[in-house]
Parts: C-alpha cells; sequence; structure tokens
C-alpha cells in the first residue's frame, strides 16, 4: 500500500454496505464522477457511492491506484527514469491479470466503470467482453445477454443473406 | 478461465456500450440476435458513437488489386498496417469497372467511407470498406477535363456530400463551377450547384489553377475541420497569397488559406539569383493531410540538398483566418530506409494511425516509382513518430495502360471501422 505523505489529500469512499475506504484525493479523482463532486465542492470528507458494493469498490480503487499518473514527487523515485513505453507496457500486464475475474464480476466493474466514469477501466472491461462474445455463436450471445430471438425464420435467413460474407 | 454459464446481468445501455467496441463485421452478424439489436445498428446515434469508440484491432488499408486482365473487374481488397502479408482480404469486386481505371480517389475516408473513381466510364462511387457495400452515383452534366472531386461530409446536415469543382479551358480560365451530389438526400439523387454564391471572383484564378493541378498531379481535396481544402501551386507568382483553396460543406461557401512561412521565404537552391521564377513543382511544394481533423502540409524536402538529412515536415494550420501554420514534426532518415524514400518520384504522407491508442503516432507513406516504361512500383510504408523506423507494408507492382499525366494514379487509402450506410440512388428514376 501506499504511505501516506504529508500534505497530501485524503478522501473517504463509502459503499452502501457500510465499508470505508481512504484513498488519497488524486486516485479518487480518476473517475470524472468524483473529480466533479469534489470540484464542484459537493464532497464533504466522505462521498457515499451507491449501487456499487465493497468488493467492486475496493477493485475500483485498485485500478485507480495503478493507473493515477506518477509525478516526482508522489511517485516512487524508480519511475523517473522508466521510459513511457516500458511503463504503458506493464500497465497492460498489469490490466490483463486484473480482468481475469469471472463473468458476474466483470459486468458489475463495467457498471461501477460507467457510473464513476472512468474511461480506462470502461474501456478495459468492454474490450475483454467483446473478446469473449464477438466470435460465439448467435444463440450464445443470446442466452450470454439473456436477450430473446425474436425473428421468423425466414427473417433471420434474410439478414444473413444481406451480409453472407460477415456469417462466415 | 472465464465463467459463461455463471450469473451476470447487464442493462441495457451498458450493452450498447460493450456493443461500440465491435467491428463493423461482428456487429452485421449480430443485427441477427434479435429485432432490437438490428434496430439499434442503424440508427444515426449509435453509428456515430460507433465510429467515436478505438478500435482494439490494427488499422487496415484499402487498396486496388493490380488487374490480372486489362478487362477483368476491379477487385478492392484491404491489408493490415501493422501484421505480415498473409492478412490480405478481398473485399468486394467491382464488375461495373475493369483493371487499372479505378481509383481510390482520396487516400483516407471522410466519416467512414471512400470516394472512388472510374476514369474509363466516368463514374464516382462512394464505399464502406467495413460493411462491404458500394454504390454508383449518378452520372455528372459537366465535362470531364479540368475536374477535381472529393467526399466531405456536412455536420450539419449529417449528409456526405461529394463536392466536384471543373475548371473552365485555356481560353476561359476564369470561369469555374461547383456540383454537389448529396449522398443519401432528399433533394433527388443528382448533381446540383450549391446552395451559396458558388465560387467568389475573386477567388476563379486560384480555383481554377487548383483544379488542374488537382488533376494534372492527381491529388485530390483533403477533408479536415467541415471543409475540403485543394491545394495552390502557383508557378508564377513569387509571393502567393493562397496556399489553400477550400470550401465549407455546412455554410456552402469558399475561402483561402495564406502559405506556410516556407513558401514565401526564399527557396534555398534559388536564392542567389533574386530574378529568377522560383521552381515550384507540385512534389516539391508539398500537399495536403489530414491529423485528427486538423489540416497540414507535407513538405517534401527529398530534393533539397541542405536539409541535413530531414526528408519532410509537417506544418500544422493552428487558425484559418490568419493562416498561421507551426512545424509540428520533421522527419529525418539516412542510409538504406531514406533511399526507399527518396528514389520513387512521389511520395506522398496519406495519414496517421495512433498504434495502442496512446504510444505514439505513426505516419502513413504511400511512395510510387516508375520502373519502366509503363511500370510502376507502389508501396506503402509507416513512420513512427517516436522509434523513428520506417516499416514496409505493402509492395504492387502496375502496369498503366495510359501514361496520361505524370503521376500514376491512386489505388490506396485508409479504413475506417464504421456503420455508415451506403445508400443507392435510384437509377433511371
Amino acid at each position: 500500500m501506499a504511505t501516506r505523505e504529508a500534505g497530501k489529500k485524503m478522501i473517504m469512499l463509502k459503499s452502501p454496505d457500510g465499508m470505508e475506504f481512504e484513498v488519497e484525493e488524486a486516485v479518487a479523482m480518476e473517475s470524472q464522477t468524483i473529480r466533479k463532486m469534489i470540484e464542484d465542492d459537493c464532497a464533504d470528507t466522505a462521498i457515499l457511492i451507491p449501487n456499487i458494493n465493497s468488493k467492486i469498490l475496493s477493485r475500483v480503487i485498485e485500478y485507480c491506484n495503478k493507473h493515477v499518473p506518477t509525478t516526482g514527487a508522489t511517485g516512487a523515485a524508480a519511475s523517473d527514469t522508466v521510459a513511457p513505453a516500458a511503463l504503458a507496457e506493464d500497465l497492460k500486464i498489469w490490466d490483463a491479470e486484473f480482468i481475469k475475474v469471472n463473468r458476474a464480476t466483470r459486468f458489475d466493474l463495467i457498471q461501477a466503470a460507467s457510473y464513476l466514469n472512468i474511461k480506462g477501466l470502461l474501456d478495459l472491461t468492454s474490450q475483454t467482453t467483446i473478446d469473449t462474445i464477438s466470435d460465439n455463436s448467435l444463440e450464445e450471445i443470446r442466452s450470454f445477454l439473456s436477450t430473446k430471438n425474436d425473428y421468423l425464420p425466414e427473417e433471420e435467413q434474410t439478414i444473413r443473406r444481406e451480409n453472407q460474407w460477415a456469417f462466415q | 478461465m472465464d465463467d459463461v454459464s455463471g450469473g451476470g446481468w447487464l442493462p441495457n445501455e451498458m450493452i450498447m456500450e460493450v456493443l461500440l467496441w465491435l467491428p463493423a463485421r461482428s456487429l452485421l452478424r449480430f443485427r441477427a440476435v434479435c429485432r432490437s439489436w438490428a434496430a439499434l445498428f442503424s440508427t444515426e446515434q449509435f453509428c456515430s458513437l460507433h465510429m467515436a469508440t478505438p478500435k482494439a484491432a490494427p488499422p487496415k488499408l484499402l487498396f486496388i488489386s493490380p488487374a490480372a486482365t486489362p478487362d477483368s473487374s476491379t477487385e478492392v481488397c484491404s491489408v493490415s498496417l501493422s501484421a505480415g502479408p498473409e492478412d490480405d482480404l478481398k473485399l468486394f469486386t467491382l464488375d461495373s469497372a475493369c483493371g487499372d481505371s479505378m481509383q481510390l480517389l482520396m487516400p483516407a475516408p471522410c466519416h467512414g467511407l471512400n470516394l472512388l473513381f472510374d476514369a474509363v466510364t466516368l463514374a464516382y462511387y462512394i464505399c464502406n470498406a467495413a460493411t462491404r457495400a458500394v454504390t454508383r452515383l449518378p452520372p455528372f452534366p459537366r465535362g470531364f477535363r479540368h475536374a477535381s472531386a472529393g467526399l466531405g461530409f456536412d455536420a450539419r446536415t449529417r449528409r456526405y456530400k461529394v463536392v466536384r469543382l471543373i475548371g473552365g479551358t485555356h481560353d476561359d480560365i476564369e470561369s469555374i463551377w461547383c456540383e454537389v451530389y448529396t449522398h443519401g438526400g432528399d433533394a433527388g439523387d443528382s448533381w446540383r450547384p450549391p446552395a451559396g454564391r458558388g465560387v467568389p471572383l475573386g477567388l476563379r484564378r486560384f480555383a481554377g489553377a487548383a483544379v488542374s493541378d488537382a488533376q494534372f498531379h492527381n491529388l485530390p481535396p483533403v477533408f479536415a475541420n467541415g471543409s475540403l481544402h485543394w491545394s495552390l501551386h502557383p508557378l508564377s507568382s513569387k509571393r502567393p497569397r493562397a496556399a489553400v483553396i477550400s470550401f465549407s460543406l455546412a455554410d456552402k461557401t469558399f475561402s483561402f488559406i495564406r502559405p506556410p512561412p516556407f513558401w514565401t521565404s526564399p527557396a534555398p537552391l534559388l536564392a542567389s539569383d533574386p530574378e529568377s521564377i522560383p521552381y515550384r513543382n507540385a512534389e516539391l511544394e508539398g500537399h495536403l493531410v489530414q491529423m485528427d481533423d486538423q489540416l497540414c502540409m507535407i513538405r517534401d524536402l527529398r530534393y533539397d540538398g541542405n536539409t541535413g538529412g530531414y526528408i519532410l515536415e509537417i506544418w500544422k494550420l493552428l487558425d484559418r483566418s490568419s493562416g498561421a501554420w507551426s512545424l509540428y514534426h520533421a522527419v529525418h532518415l539516412f542510409g538504406r530506409v531514406a533511399r526507399d524514400l527518396c528514389r520513387p518520384e512521389v511520395m506522398r504522407v496519406i495519414g496517421f494511425t495512433s498504434s495502442n491508442g496512446r504510444l505514439g503516432k505513426k505516419i502513413i507513406i504511400i511512395t510510387s516509382e516508375h520502373i519502366l516504361y509503363d511500370e510502376f512500383r507502389k508501396k506503402v510504408h509507416t513512420y513512427d513518430l517516436s522509434s523513428e523506423s520506417l516499416e514496409t507494408i505493402l509492395s504492387i507492382e502496375e502496369t498503366h495502360a495510359s501514361l496520361e499525366g505524370v503521376t500514376p494514379s491512386l489505388i490506396f487509402s485508409l479504413f475506417e471501422e464504421t456503420l455508415a450506410p451506403i445508400h443507392r440512388f435510384a437509377e433511371h428514376a
């Protein structure tokens, strides 16, 4: 965990199930939603995050902690000397590990990322979901997303014929 | 790893969020999932959001495959800009056109759509490479000589428009016409003069010169920031007033942009003789390209002796009204890689890509080299601005039936993942 340094502003995030998380303001401001609350002075010392349980919120904070831009003053001394490309590569590997979760958790993360407006996390979670569904058969997708096929058989055939190359 | 059977539920707006990441091909397939998805994918809102969402797949290039025989149909193919050649893919065949007569008129798509022109049947085509849809536009009324056309997007009416500038004859150098075709418009499927005043009197001579340059050098207009831009290459004026003639698709007005500073400072090779008219060649003077929806000019320094290894400069237009340009990047290359770019007669920057979204930009360069009597070697390269490495993506040898004009035809264009619909015009209606 990051050590607390003097002069660094901390913020308390509360999940609806009563857990409290103390995070640096800079980390919390990775979320555009929280940033706006802070900038508009709507935020007290504690911010209640509705709809996001403590399990998901702790993962989101973990993500933000990793992705908050490190500056010379706050980051570890080593990060100054690491090339940006290597740093980005390192983040990518970290992201790939981070997103190795089951589908339910990933869907919760998508919703949390969307509510908190954390673009990087939303991109990561959506992209991972795409990777798993884009090659699946239509029937799998319907059950995967709990959607029903409401086409008549001949209508579905017409759609397939219109862009046959996409089905090959 | 992934637990497909496990729980989990996504509300509708989240599903849409996820779908925006898919390539057009998957979305065409997923129209068959259910009615609401098919309906969703055809909405303009979804299409715009989908185009704005970066795709994970590497950017692709569109090209016209060299014809096997002079009368074989035109084949349009795609190739990835980052991997090996094994991902060549034939997208569609145009039976109404044959062989080398087809050109990809603009080297970059406009909001996802590409403009093609068949020089034999004198027909324009619009295609969406991602959905493999293509349509031929209705015939245009005015003659073909001294004309230049480009595809633009009118953000106000959300319509694609093909704008044609037609120059006059040598006796009538000041007459210039403009015709616009609105794609999927309800004003009837025909070419019409734009609603505004047309080319203002004071700009006609410039516009006429721009059209003949565009045609002679195969330099199509560039769409950026809501306007189509034609570059000017004044041969006679030492202090050119305009470098670019532009047409705003929303306002339907013409205007001009002042030249970048390197145009007005004396050319180094000619500085010793101030009386001589500077030799201004289109390839030396530079060409236009769009980057992040801003207009840029590429300064070609390959034949300039005193540049210390710099072979091209990218100048960005900062302000249209004042004509302020600033040097964005200078590319310097030495040795073998430099020779690869210096030997061909034609070198053009056609666009930019961002690798992985964050890690710096690559520029896409096309070259054309005259090998033998009627044979040309055309290549596509990418150049990484941060690592300064040049990579050759594609090399095509082409035989030209005709050598009219000095510059061989355009056969490459960038590719964009979009669902933008292609409307068919009502033929013989």
